[in-house]
């Protein structure tokens, strides 16, 4: 029980540095204004990063994308209800807004990137 | 002559009314025509009539019927319809009305009978004859009494009634909600139906499986568990390529679409170049082997080791994906980050994907071994070592050497795969529990037959490259580091078939055509490479290539395509269809580094070539270096005609070339 417990345990961290990384090379990325971890229950954000620190900014995104989201899960499943909506891309002029929501709707990844010409 | 005038003014002002004016004018005098208009409005007013009801009478009164088969209310007959100002009923009659005659009457009466008993009080006589005398009122012959019925006495009471309590309700029913309650129904009755099941069974005594309650999970997960669980890793991974994507979606759109128009005016072609994938985990070790994935195409392993004898260090194995690439900006490189990656402590000499079981990956390292990865074993980001899970050892037996190359064995029942050694050895290993069985298929030698324990030693040659013919089965050919090229085969352990003499290098690397069965080539770092005939010892057709070359690769679409490598940076591709003698393609594609290896694609029209310092390069062909045959009218296109097409093509350009060596003499 103890081996399990501490193999678990060791696998977690492993993945949590794995995700860091990922996080941290998203973050670094030429081009990629911030990105938002949300709770899609009431739209706090779990995570965030980026936006020069502005909290208004990142407020209003989270806002607006966790809105959407749920329309667009709602579009998805109405025109087949056996399918999940898994990523979904906004292109906006020369911003791209990449949503990926989780399919038991735990969190919704919000990664905000400016398209170069 | 005045009623004329009459006529012509108003016909000049209605011309449209004139005839019925002129009738109305002859039937009657003028004035009767202006009369009839509002005798015409009047006609139209609503018509009401006068009626002798009285107007303040309303409803008809009701009367409770006591009748003993009625006791009903019921409406009088008729209500009446005189309504009365002021209405008197005086105590005047006149004196011969029946009326007075009877009020005289009656007071006649009355006073004889109050003499009568007058008389009687006063005459004893009388009272015995019968006259009453009880005209007086007192208390025996006048009784009074009072009556009154039970009358409940008046209350006041207020009643107030509530209506039920209501609220607003808004819900949206779509049909994925709809589906969503109706799973979930069957579910739960699933279970219950199971339930029952288990109930009757443990009730009849056939079974005595214990229910077990699924344990509640504990009630909603932390921040921490959800952002360190496999899925949100599963969704970074997404968000991470689509980032890159938007990045390199100008690359991706050469990757897809380009085609070089300026080939349609010439014969030659060209490379574009892609991407460029390194990663810093790796530096200053060169790309020692390509590897493409069967099953995923966009996924390919690299090994890491070094070709420098003396600068020997660890060796790595990094495996990306096209899916995964960085833009590759003028002057600045972005690290590309592999999906797996396994360090290992030797140099990677040689890599091979399974063909069939793609999370197979074999890899030959330098000190020797040989060993087994699985992608599918939890893969770590590099931070661990992943260990293989097999591995070979001394006591296993491994080559003393480094592991050249490693093919897998297709279609057998067991995993089987061949690796090939400097020491001389092309050695068998299958994939039993937890071990590598080795079995050694043959020893290379320079055929001299010697008793002496010293000559047979120095008679070894070493292996470098081998490769397995398609066709033929048990039939592969081996390069060796003397230059000379092998035709062997499995069943036959001690000795080569034929013995190809043609390089004084090291040969590099030798592959079958994978069209034709009979044409193989080779090249080494003699500068050359050369063609081969199966059944001759002398090469068939050789190029130049003004430096040493690393590597060669036949192309998979067709069968006189083949590109190579050199150590001065450049990459050849040749047509035989088109020019026999020099490259259609020869570009300079890195500064400062060597070329090591090249592997074309199987899907797509794309070059994967690594060099000397750590980097792979994705590198597009031109429309002019992928030409295919084309059937002729009429003819089948399936694939197995498409690939008789290549095969006479290949045949075609043999016959060429052996006619032109006849009448050049130099058989």
């Amino acid at each position: 029980m103890e081996i399990h417990a501490a193999q678990a345990a060791r696998e977690r961290e492993q993945r949590i540095r794995c995700v860091e990384e990922i996080l941290l090379r998203i973050a670094s990325h030429e081009g990629v204004l911030g990105y938002l971890v949300l709770n899609p229950i009431d739209g706090s954000i779990f995570k965030h990063s980026g936006f020069g620190g502005d909290a208004k900014k990142m407020q209003k995104y989270a806002e607006k994308v966790n809105d959407l989201t749920k329309l667009a899960y709602s579009t998805v499943r109405t025109i087949d209800w056996k399918d999940d909506l898994t990523f979904l891309r906004l292109s906006v002029g020369l911003t791209d807004i990449l949503v990926a929501p989780d399919v038991e709707k735990r969190y919704v990844l919000v990664v905000v990137q400016e398209i170069k010409q | 002559m005045d009623g004329n005038q009459t006529n012509a003014r108003r016909a000049s002002h209605n011309p449209n009314e004139s005839h019925p004016n002129n009738s109305q004018t002859s039937a009657g005098p003028p004035d009767a025509t202006g009369g009839q208009q509002p005798g015409e409005d009047r006609d139209a007013v609503v018509e009401r009539i006068l009626k002798g009801t009285d107007p303040s009478v309303m409803s008809t009164p009701v009367y409770f019927d006591y009748k003993k088969d009625a006791r009903a209310y019921r409406f009088f007959p008729s209500v009446g319809q005189t309504a009365r100002h002021f209405s008197q009923d005086g105590s005047t009659v006149r004196k011969d009305d029946p009326e007075a005659v009877q009020q005289a009457e009656d007071r006649q009466r009355r006073e004889h009978d109050t003499e009568l008993a007058a008389r009687a009080e006063l005459n004893p006589d009388l009272v015995d004859e019968g006259v009453s005398t009880s005209i007086l009122k007192n208390q025996f012959n006048y009784r009074d009494r009072g009556n009154q019925t039970m009358n409940n006495c008046l209350r006041e009471q207020c009643v107030m009634t509530d209506p039920p309590p209501s609220t607003n309700f808004s819900a949206m029913a779509t049909a994925w909600e709809i589906y969503d309650a109706y799973e979930e129904d069957r579910i739960q009755n699933e279970k219950a139906a199971a339930a029952h099941k288990k109930a009757t069974a443990h009730r009849t005594g056939k079974d005595e499986e214990k229910i077990t309650l699924p344990e509640d999970t504990g009630g909603s997960k932390t921040s921490e568990e959800i952002l360190s669980s496999s899925e949100y890793r599963e969704a970074l991974k997404i968000i991470e390529r689509m980032v890159n994507q938007n990045d390199c979606h100008d690359i991706i759109e050469d990757f897809k679409y380009w085609e070089d128009e300026s080939d349609l005016y010439k014969e030659d072609g060209n490379l574009l170049p892609l991407w460029q994938f390194f990663t810093t985990k790796v530096k200053h070790r060169a790309v020692t082997s390509i590897s493409l994935n069967n099953r995923y195409k966009d996924l390919f392993a690299v090994g890491f080791g070094s070709y420098d004898f003396q600068r020997q260090g660890k060796g790595s194995i990094h495996c990306f994906t096209l899916k995964n690439t960085v833009p590759t900006l003028s002057g600045v490189q972005i690290p590309a980050h592999p999906e797996f990656s396994f360090n290992l402590e030797s140099g990677v000499m040689c890599l091979a994907f399974h063909p069939e079981e793609t999370a197979l990956l074999a890899c030959g390292l330098h000190d020797g071994s040989v060993c087994v990865f699985d992608l599918r074993i939890i893969s770590k980001d590099g931070k661990e070592s992943v260990k293989p899970i097999c591995q070979s050892d001394v006591r296993s037996g491994k080559h003393m050497d480094p592991v050249w190359e490693i093919h897998w064995c297709n279609g057998t029942m067991n995993l089987q795969f061949y690796s090939i050694s400097t020491d001389g050895r092309i050695t068998s290993w299958s994939l039993h529990k937890k071990e590598l069985v080795f079995k050694d298929v043959m020893t290379l030698t320079t055929g001299a037959c010697a008793s002496d324990p010293e000559a047979i030693l120095l008679s070894r040659l070493g292996g470098t490259c081998f490769d397995f013919s398609v066709a033929y089965d048990g039939l592969f050919i081996a390069g060796t580091q003397e230059g000379s090229v092998m035709l062997c085969s499995k069943g036959y352990n001690g000795q080569c078939l034929v013995r190809y003499e043609g390089h004084t290098m090291p040969v590099y690397t030798c592959r079958w055509n994978p069209f034709h069965p009979d044409i193989f080539i080779t090249c080494s770092a003699d500068w050359t490479v050369k063609l081969w005939l199966k059944n001759s010892t002398k090469p068939l057709l050789t190029f130049d290539a003004a430096d040493s070359v690393g590597d060669i690769a036949w192309a998979p679409y067709s069968s006189t395509v083949f590109a190579a490598v050199t150590s001065n940076g450049k990459v050849f591709v040749f047509d035989l269809n088109k020019n026999k003698r020099e490259p259609l393609c020869t570009q300079t594609v890195v500064k400062n580094a060597k070329l090591t290896h090249v592997a074309f694609h199987k899907n797509e029209p794309v070059l994967l070539v690594g060099d000397s310092r750590g980097s792979v390069l994705i590198l597009k062909l031109s429309p002019n270096l992928r030409i295919l045959c084309k059937p002729k009218k009429g003819e089948p296109d399936d694939p197995k005609s498409l690939r008789k097409l290549e095969v006479e093509k290949l045949d075609r350009l043999i016959d060429i070339t052996l006619r032109d060596r006849v009448l050049l003499g130099q058989l």
